[in-house]
C-alpha cells in the first residue's frame, strides 16, 4: 500500500498510464503495466502458440511441451525448478489453449528477478526423452480425468463440429493416440519452429523496477532463436447441426450452441461485448431470463468467444434431461429475438455498467492486468488504458448494436451439441 | 458495546446496540469495494429433516426481497454494476458483494434489505430446489468432488461438522418456504451476525449506512455451537465403474486459533500443498501413479482436519494409497527438515500477502477473523506467527494428532477397500 514506508517508489519511467513497452532486436515484446499500490508482481512468457498451431499427427504437442518445461533444463532439473518457484513464494502456473501457451507467476516485489531468471530457462525445456517417456504418462492420466469430465468433453465437441477440419477442432490435450504415438524429436521440431523469441511476449504487471526488467529480459532473451510467426487463416461456417451424445450414465444433460461470432480485432469488439453481455451473462440478461429463471436450465451462459481471425457466440447450459427440447427451443428464439427486435434502451445501459465495473475490478489484479496486457497487444498490436477501454464501452450505442448483428446475423447458422441421458430421437 | 473508531486503527470495528458488529479495512490503490454480512451459521446447525436448507436459503437470496420481485432487485444491484454472491459453509454463512467504492451508499441499504427481508416466493424456491437436486445430481457425475464431500461426512460421522452443504436428494425434496422462514429467523439475527468492508471505503460513513439499514434489528437466541467431535478412523468405498479412482484421506487437524494452527498449516503444505511437496514428489514426479495429489488443511470453530486428494487409475490406486501411507508414517516419525519449513512458510506467507491485495479476500478475512478470533491481525502480525514454528513444533504436533497411523479413508471408482488397502487394513 502506498503508506507503506517500507516501500519505495523509484522514479518508474513508465508513461503517464502506468504502460512500459520495448521490444527488443531478436524481436520479443516487453509489456508492463506499473501498479504502486500493490507489493507483488505477476510475470509471464506468452507464446503465440497452442492447440490450433499444430500438425494433426502430433496434437496435443502444445500442452505436452508446457509439461515438459517445467521437468528441466540445462541447468535446473524439475526439483531446483519447483524448489525455486517455491522459496520464491511464488503462486505459479501454465496454460495452454488454443492460441497460446503461457508460463507466469506472482511473486512479491523483492523476488521479481528470481523469477524472470527461472521463467526466461524454462522457455529453453531440455526436453529429455526419459523425462518425455515419464511425463507421457501423466498427460495420459489428464486425458483419461477430463474424459470423466462431462462439461470438458462436451466444449471439444462444439469446437470440433463448429471448426471442423481446422486446428481448432481438435482438443488442446491431444486423444490417447496422438500421445501415444509421439516421439520427443517431434516435440523438439515444434519447439524449434513455434518458440522463436519474435513469437514470444513478456508481459508483466504490479510493483517492478523497469529499467532492472528490461535489462535482465535483454541480458537472458537476447541470443534466443527465431521462428515462423503468425498462423494459417481458417474460414468457417458449418452447417447447421444438432449433434447429441447419448450418455446414460449421467444424471445431468449438457447443452452447447455455437453462433457466428467475431474475431478479436473486430471494429465491433466492444458492441460484441455489450451484445454478449445482453444475452447471455450470468445477472439478469435474457437467457437468465427466458431460460433460467423460467426453470428450464439448472444454468445458462453465453458470450462470444473471439480468436485470431475467427470467432463465435457460444451458449452452454446444463439442465434436466426431460427439458432439453424446450430449453433448446427456448435459446434459439432468445436468439432470434436479439437478431430481430428492437433493444431496449435499459438493457444496453445495464450491460454496459456492467462491464464497466468489472474492467475496473478486475484491472486490480496483477495476474489479470497481466493478461490483458497480452491480449490487447495480441489484438491490437497496442495496450489499451483500462480507461481507454470503460470509454469505448461507454460509447456503444443500439445502432452500434444493430450493425453488428446485421454484418453478423446471429441466426447464420448454429451447431448444436448435447451430452446426457437424452437419446437423439427424443429431439427434433 | 465496543467501539475502535480511533484514527489509524488498520480495522475499525463498531457494535450496534442490538449487537450486530462491523469490521472494516480501508485500502489504497483499489476503486472496488467488497461488502458482506458473514452469519454464523451453516449446514452444522441444520436438523435431519432440514439437511441442505443453508445452502436452499443461499439459492434464494438474491431472487427477490419482501420490498422487490427477482427481476427488480437483479436490475437494482446490475445498476451498481455490482456482483453479488450468498454462499452457506459448514459453520458461516455470507451474503457478499462487490462494486465500485463510490456505490457504498446504495449497496449497504440493498444488501441489508436482501438480509434482512427474505422474500421465499414459492415459485422462486421452487426453480431452487430444482438446482439444488441438479447440483446434488451433478455431484455424482463429478467424483472427485463427491470423494470429498464423502470424506467430511465420514471424517466427523454422526457430529454436525459432517453434514453436507447440498443435503440429500429426499431433504432437499421435502423443503418448504415455512421451513425456511424458520431456520433463517432462528439463525441469521443481528447478534450473530458480523458486517465486513474491504477496500474504498470511509468507516464513519460506512457505519452510519449500516446503522440506518440494521440498527433496528431485533437481537434473538441463535443456536449454540456445536461441541467438539470426536472422531473415530473410518473407511468408506463406494464400488463403482470409472476410468479414474478417486481417493480421499482424511486425518486430525485443529481448529482456528489453536496455538499449533500454523504448524498444522505448515505442515499439510509440506506433505501436499505445492508441487514441491512430499506427496507430489513422491507419489506424481517419482512413481507416475497419479495426475492429481495434495493436501490441505481445514480448520473449524472447535475441530480441524487435514485432507488428502488423490485420482489415480485404477491400476495404480493400491500402490498410491501405500505410498501415501508411507509418507504420513515418515512424516510423524522423522518430522520435517529446516529446508522444507523455510520453503513451506514461503509459500504460505507470500499466499497472505498476495491476498492483501485483493479487497474481495480481505473482507472475507476480515470477518472470519472477529468471528473466530474475536480479533483480527495485521499481515506483519500473521507473518510473524508463522515465522516463529519451529521443526520441533511441527513433530510434536504430527505425533500427537497420530498423523502416521490415524486416519479415515474414502475411495470412489472400481477398486474395494481390500484392494486399495490391502495389509494396510
Amino acid at each position: 500500500m502506498s503508506t507503506d514506508p517500507m516501500i519505495a517508489h523509484p522514479s518508474t519511467g513508465a508513461e503517464t498510464n502506468g504502460f512500459h513497452q520495448h521490444r527488443l532486436e531478436n524481436g520479443l515484446q516487453l509489456l508492463g503495466q506499473y501498479m504502486p499500490d500493490v507489493q507483488s508482481a505477476s510475470a509471464c512468457f506468452y507464446v503465440r502458440t497452442g492447440g490450433r498451431d499444430e500438425e494433426a499427427a502430433v496434437s496435443g504437442v502444445s500442452h505436452f511441451l508446457e509439461h515438459m518445461t517445467f521437468k528441466g533444463t540445462a541447468t535446473r532439473d524439475y526439483e531446483d525448478i519447483n524448489r525455486e518457484f517455491e522459496e520464491m513464494g511464488a503462486d505459479n502456473n501454465a496454460g495452454t489453449g488454443h492460441e497460446f501457451t503461457y508460463f507466469h507467476a506472482k511473486v512479491l516485489r523483492e523476488a521479481v528477478p528470481a523469477l524472470l531468471d527461472l521463467l526466461a530457462d524454462m522457455m529453453r525445456p531440455k526436453l529429455d526423452a526419459a523425462d518425455f517417456a515419464q511425463e507421457r504418462d501423466v498427460i495420459l492420466e489428464e486425458i483419461a480425468r477430463y474424459e470423466d469430465m462431462p462439461n470438458a468433453k462436451l466444449s471439444n465437441y462444439l469446437m470440433e463440429h463448429y471448426f471442423a477440419a481446422s486446428g481448432l477442432a481438435r482438443p488442446v490435450l491431444g486423444t490417447t493416440e496422438t500421445i501415444s504415438a509421439m516421439t520427443v524429436e517431434q516435440m523438439r521440431e515444434y519447439w524449434q519452429r513455434r518458440y522463436g523469441v519474435n513469437n514470444m511476449i513478456f508481459a508483466i504487471a504490479g510493483n517492478y523496477e523497469w529499467e532492472a526488467v528490461k535489462a535482465q529480459i535483454e541480458r537472458l532473451c537476447g541470443g534466443w532463436h527465431l521462428s515462423e510467426t503468425g498462423r494459417s487463416p481458417i474460414s468457417v461456417n458449418p452447417p447447421s447441426a444438432l449433434h447429441v451424445y447419448e450418455r446414460p450414465d449421467l444424471q445431468q444433460q449438457l447443452l452447447e450452441i455455437g453462433f457466428p461470432g467475431v474475431a478479436q480485432n473486430d471494429p465491433d469488439r466492444y458492441a460484441a461485448e455489450v451484445l454478449g453481455t445482453i444475452l447471455g451473462d450470468s445477472s439478469g440478461s435474457r437467457l437468465y431470463w427466458q431460460v433460467q429463471e423460467t426453470g428450464l436450465a439448472e444454468a445458462i451462459g453465453g458470450d462470444y468467444m473471439a480468436m485470431d481471425g475467427t470467432g463465435l457466440l457460444y451458449v452452454s447450459a446444463s439442465l434436466q434431461p426431460a427439458k432439453t427440447q424446450k430449453a433448446l427451443e427456448a435459446i434459439q428464439e432468445a436468439v432470434r429475438s436479439l437478431q430481430r427486435d428492437p433493444i431496449g434502451e435499459d438493457e444496453l445501459r445495464r450491460a454496459k455498467t456492467k462491464l464497466g465495473s468489472r474492467l475496473v475490478m478486475s484491472g486490480e489484479s496483477t495476474n489479470s492486468r497481466m493478461l490483458s496486457l497480452c491480449g490487447s497487444w495480441v489484438a491490437l498490436g497496442r495496450l489499451e488504458t483500462l480507461a481507454e477501454e470503460a470509454a469505448l464501452i461507454d460509447a456503444v450505442t443500439l445502432d452500434d448494436l444493430y450493425r453488428l448483428r446485421e454484418r453478423v446475423p446471429l441466426d447464420g447458422h448454429q451447431v448444436a451439441v448435447t451430452m446426457g441421458p437424452v437419446a437423439e430421437a427424443q429431439l427434433r | 458495546m465496543t467501539d475502535s473508531r480511533s484514527q489509524g486503527s488498520p480495522f475499525p470495528t463498531h457494535t450496534l446496540a442490538n449487537g450486530l458488529r462491523i469490521v472494516a479495512q480501508p485500502m489504497g490503490g483499489v476503486e472496488s469495494l467488497a461488502f458482506g454480512f458473514c452469519v454464523a451459521t451453516g449446514a452444522r446447525d441444520e436438523e435431519e429433516h432440514e439437511a441442505g436448507i443453508s445452502h436452499f436459503i443461499d439459492g434464494l437470496a438474491f431472487q427477490g426481497t419482501a420490498l422487490r420481485d427477482t427481476r427488480a432487485l437483479t436490475e437494482a444491484f446490475d445498476d451498481l454494476g455490482a456482483r453479488r454472491d450468498a454462499s452457506a459453509g459448514t459453520e458461516l454463512f455470507w451474503y457478499a458483494a462487490q462494486a465500485l467504492g463510490r456505490h457504498m451508499e446504495a449497496l449497504v441499504p440493498l444488501m441489508a434489505e436482501v438480509a434482512r427481508r427474505p422474500r421465499f416466493d414459492p415459485a422462486e424456491a421452487e426453480k431452487v430446489r430444482d438446482r439444488q437436486l441438479q447440483e446434488l445430481a451433478a455431484l455424482e457425475d463429478e467424483p472427485a468432488q463427491k470423494v470429498l464431500d464423502l470424506l467430511q461426512r465420514e471424517y466427523f460421522h454422526g457430529h454436525s461438522y459432517g453434514h453436507s452443504v447440498l443435503g440429500s436428494p429426499e431433504s432437499v425434496r421435502a423443503l418448504q418456504p415455512a421451513d425456511l422462514r424458520a431456520f433463517w429467523a432462528r439463525t441469521q439475527l443481528p447478534n450473530n451476525i458480523i458486517v465486513a468492508a474491504a477496500g474504498k471505503l470511509d468507516f464513519d460513513r460506512l457505519a452510519a449506512a449500516v446503522e440506518a439499514a440494521c440498527g433496528d434489528w431485533e437481537a434473538g437466541d441463535p443456536p449454540p455451537l456445536p461441541d467438539a467431535p470426536a472422531t473415530e478412523p473410518r473407511v468408506a468405498v463406494v464400488v463403482r465403474e470409472s476410468n479414474q479412482q478417486h481417493i480421499g484421506i482424511g486425518l486430525a487437524g485443529v481448529p482456528v486459533g489453536h496455538s499449533d494452527y500454523y504448524a498444522v498449516a505448515l505442515l499439510a503444505t509440506i506433505l501436499g500443498g505445492s508441487m514441491n511437496s512430499r506427496l507430489f514428489t513422491e507419489v506424481r514426479e517419482k512413481r507416475g501413479l497419479a495426475y492429481g495429489v495434495g493436501a490441505s488443511s481445514a480448520s473449524m470453530r472447535n475441530a480441524g482436519m487435514i485432507r488428502i486428494y488423490a485420482g489415480t487409475v485404477p491400476a495404480k490406486a493400491h500402490e498410491t494409497v501405500a505410498v501415501t501411507l508411507d509418507e504420513l508414517r515418515k512424516l510423524e516419525s522423522g518430522g520435517v527438515t529446516e529446508g522444507e519449513l523455510s520453503r513451506a512458510k514461503t509459500v504460505i506467507k507470500s499466499r497472505v500477502v498476495m491476498g492483501g491485495e485483493n479487497t474481495r479476500v480481505r473482507r472475507n478475512v476480515i470477518g472470519s477473523s472477529l468471528w473466530y478470533e474475536n480479533k483480527v491481525r495485521t499481515l506483519d502480525q500473521v507473518r510473524a506467527l508463522i515465522d516463529a514454528v519451529t521443526t520441533a513444533q511441527i513433530q510434536e504436533a504430527a505425533v500427537r494428532l497420530q498423523i502416521g497411523s490415524r486416519y479415515t479413508l474414502t475411495a470412489i471408482g472400481p477398486r474395494s477397500s481390500e484392494e486399495l488397502l490391502g495389509n494396510e487394513h
